[in-house]
């Protein structure tokens, strides 16, 4: 075998510690190697990539069932093509619905009102990992989640047991730079599991810590959990935090010393860019299983020597698209400092911020009053916040936030609600597009009358 | 069908020789389902042509589904279905003669889209229909079978060296139809 001829070992992962090492000799001085190296790689990658599309045809799996004289079980298929079908049609009539000019302020009020549910009930629920609790529903209630993980820093190992259930090994995680944010739990199944090829976690056996090593087998797409006893591995005193680090399809293993963590700032933010990482959360990954069905176990972590943000500046600009009742004139009487806001916000848990916020933006209502026609084309408002970054749905530097506000203008009560995304570009610095709903209750002849406006949002806010 | 999907292979064996049509239905619906994507794969990519594949692909589970009415003590349902599958593949060779695609077919289509990054995938796959026989097989199963060279060996029961050989030979052989190609991209 020549040395070409390694290199396609290599890459298979089938060579041997001398191949490697003949492999890797000869490629630090041959340039006719490294670009042989360089096309085998370019090879695998499109070798890997080019076989999703190749599947069999409906008609001739139909042929199968039919010359075996049995009949097909589509599961759930037919009944999301119906989904499908009466979506559209709903959406169709939705959107028709839209076009009159009564579709505005009605979506308007309704967009308000759901909103504004929403955003009480999450703030009930913030504690509450909400999302584990719902992983748990929707399984049978029987995966007790690792939310009994200290909420606050500590200096002690912490306990997370995952199931009581099974037999599977208690998970410790080393928290003293850790802070618990929250958990996530999602059914591995045959398709997802494919790639997934080992779990490892921290174990205090004989109250040293061990890394212990569990495989997750997929062979013949048979998934099952393994517990090797004879993989565990006592971990040395000064490595003691293990970070996995997920990636889309498959789990990366790396090993880091705490303290190398506290000085190296490098290396914190090399994998925070690498993961796309906020706040330089980390997550565990553990394995829970409960009967026939494993679980993939996201146990999100924050390292507590990032600096947590406490105070948040918003400067705002606010663009009318539509008025409930409809706008009737073009009459303005705006000073130069018309549609913006500003708000001052302080963290109170996590991503929930509260505080104040004001502005003035247009407006228009005819106010009635003693016989006295009075036209308001701006009104001034002054109202007390509350923010939350739904951080379970953050991607790459996004956060997605909503937004819900309850105040007064010069005329009578105001509520807005903001549904929007938050863009961090620089650290501690966002870039913030929303849609938002205002309205207002006034007096008008003695009667107590309402207003509506759908406007778009942009701003930008300070992290401090 | 949802309880189906936590069964194991074996159980599905069992059910597939249930007297009721509809277990057995379901049992042997899920088994394809499980399966039916890396057996079709291997066909294609065998057999390159689609008619061809498709024919055989269609016998394999026929055959598969005679096979488990006599015998479910069947280990590792994809081997079995992949031995089904091979035996059918070299008879099916034996009577239509070699199928392949012809040189100045790769050659036309590289010429005309040379520049094109995103063809390379395109091919590699009609360069692996090039590849001689025993090669690709060896090759197919590891690169699209996911088998590591132990099984593959044992599969094709073969020894261990004669599988490395094979494969790297493959591969290699691979590149440098593919180096024209690859030269421009550089």
């Amino acid at each position: 075998m020549n040395t070409s001829d390694l290199i396609y070992l290599f890459i298979d992962g089938e060579a041997n510690d001398l191949e490697r090492q003949i492999l890797f000799d000869k490629l630090a001085s041959n340039n006719e190697l490294q670009l042989e190296f360089q096309d085998a790689l370019k090879i695998n990658k499109n070798l890997a990539t080019n076989d999703s599309k190749l599947v069999p045809s409906a008609l001739l799996t139909d042929t199968i069932f039919s010359q075996a004289g049995l009949t097909q079980i589509l599961g759930t298929t037919a009944v999301i093509g119906g989904g499908a079908a009466i979506t559209s049609n709903f959406f169709q009539q939705g959107l028709a619905l839209l076009n009159t000019k009564f579709a505005v302020g009605i979506a308007s009020a309704l967009a308000s009102l759901i909103l504004s549910v929403g955003i009480t009930s999450l703030f009930f629920n913030l504690e509450n990992n909400s999302l584990s609790n719902k992983s748990n529903k929707q399984n049978n209630n029987t995966i007790i989640p690792s939310n009994q993980t200290s909420n606050s820093t500590s200096n002690s190992i912490t306990n997370t047991p995952l199931n009581k259930n099974t037999n599977i090994p208690v998970t410790y995680a080393h928290s003293d730079s850790l802070k618990y944010v929250g958990n996530k739990l999602e059914k591995l199944n045959k398709e997802n599991s494919r790639n997934l090829t080992y779990i490892s976690k921290l174990n205090n056996e004989n109250q040293s810590l061990k890394e212990k090593i569990n495989y997750l087998q997929n062979y013949s797409n048979d998934l099952s959990l393994i517990n090797d006893q004879n993989k565990t591995e006592e971990i040395e005193d000064k490595e003691k935090l293990n970070i996995l680090l997920e990636e889309d399809n498959f789990l990366n293993l790396s090993r880091f010393n705490k303290n190398q963590i506290n000085q190296n700032e490098d290396n914190i933010n090399s994998i925070r860019n690498e993961m796309n990482l906020r706040n330089k959360e980390i997550y565990f990954q553990t394995l829970n299983s409960n009967n026939n069905d494993i679980y993939k176990s996201l146990n999100r972590y924050l390292l507590s020597e990032d600096k947590e943000v406490k105070l948040l500046l918003d400067y705002r600009g606010i663009s009318g698209l539509e008025y409930f009742p409809k706008r009737i004139t073009e009459e303005k009487n705006d000073s130069r400092y018309n549609n913006f806001s500003i708000s001052g916000v302080i963290k109170v848990s996590d991503g929930l911020f509260i505080g104040l916020s004001g502005g003035q933006e247009e407006f228009p209502v005819y106010l009635v009053s003693q016989g006295n026609f009075r036209y308001q084309n701006s009104l001034l408002w002054l109202a007390l916040t509350g923010r939350y970054y739904v951080s379970s749905l953050n991607f790459s530097t996004f956060s997605p936030f909503i937004e819900t506000s309850f105040g007064g203008t010069q005329i009578g009560p105001l509520n807005k609600t903001l549904l929007g995304m938050s863009w961090e570009p620089i650290k501690n610095i966002n870039f913030n597009v929303a849609a938002e709903s205002t309205n207002i209750l006034f007096s008008n002849q003695n009667n107590v009358r309402s207003a509506g406006k759908l406007g778009l949002i942009y701003g930008i806010s300070f992290k401090f | 069908m949802q309880e189906y999907t936590n069964l194991t292979d074996k159980e599905l064996l069992i059910l597939i020789n249930a007297d009721d049509n509809k277990i057995k239905s379901s049992a042997f619906t899920e088994i394809y389902n499980r399966y039916n994507k890396r057996i079709y794969l291997y066909y294609r990519k065998v057999f390159g042509d689609k008619s061809f594949g498709d024919d055989v692909f269609q016998e394999t589970f026929l055959k598969f589904l005679k096979a488990v009415e006599n015998e479910t003590n069947i280990d590792n349902v994809l081997s079995f279905l992949l031995k089904i599958a091979r035996n059918l593949s070299l008879n099916q060779k034996r009577t239509n003669n070699k199928i392949f695609t012809e040189l100045e077919e790769i050659h036309s289509i590289y010429i005309d889209k040379q520049y094109e990054n995103k063809e390379l995938g395109q091919l590699i796959e009609m360069a692996v229909e090039l590849l001689p026989e025993n090669y690709k097989e060896a090759f197919i199963l590891q690169v699209y079978e996911d088998f590591s060279y132990q099984e593959i060996a044992d599969f094709l029961e073969l020894p261990l060296p004669t599988i490395r050989n094979r494969i790297v030979r493959a591969k290699s052989k691979l590149r440098e139809t593919l180096t024209p190609y690859l030269e421009v991209q550089r």
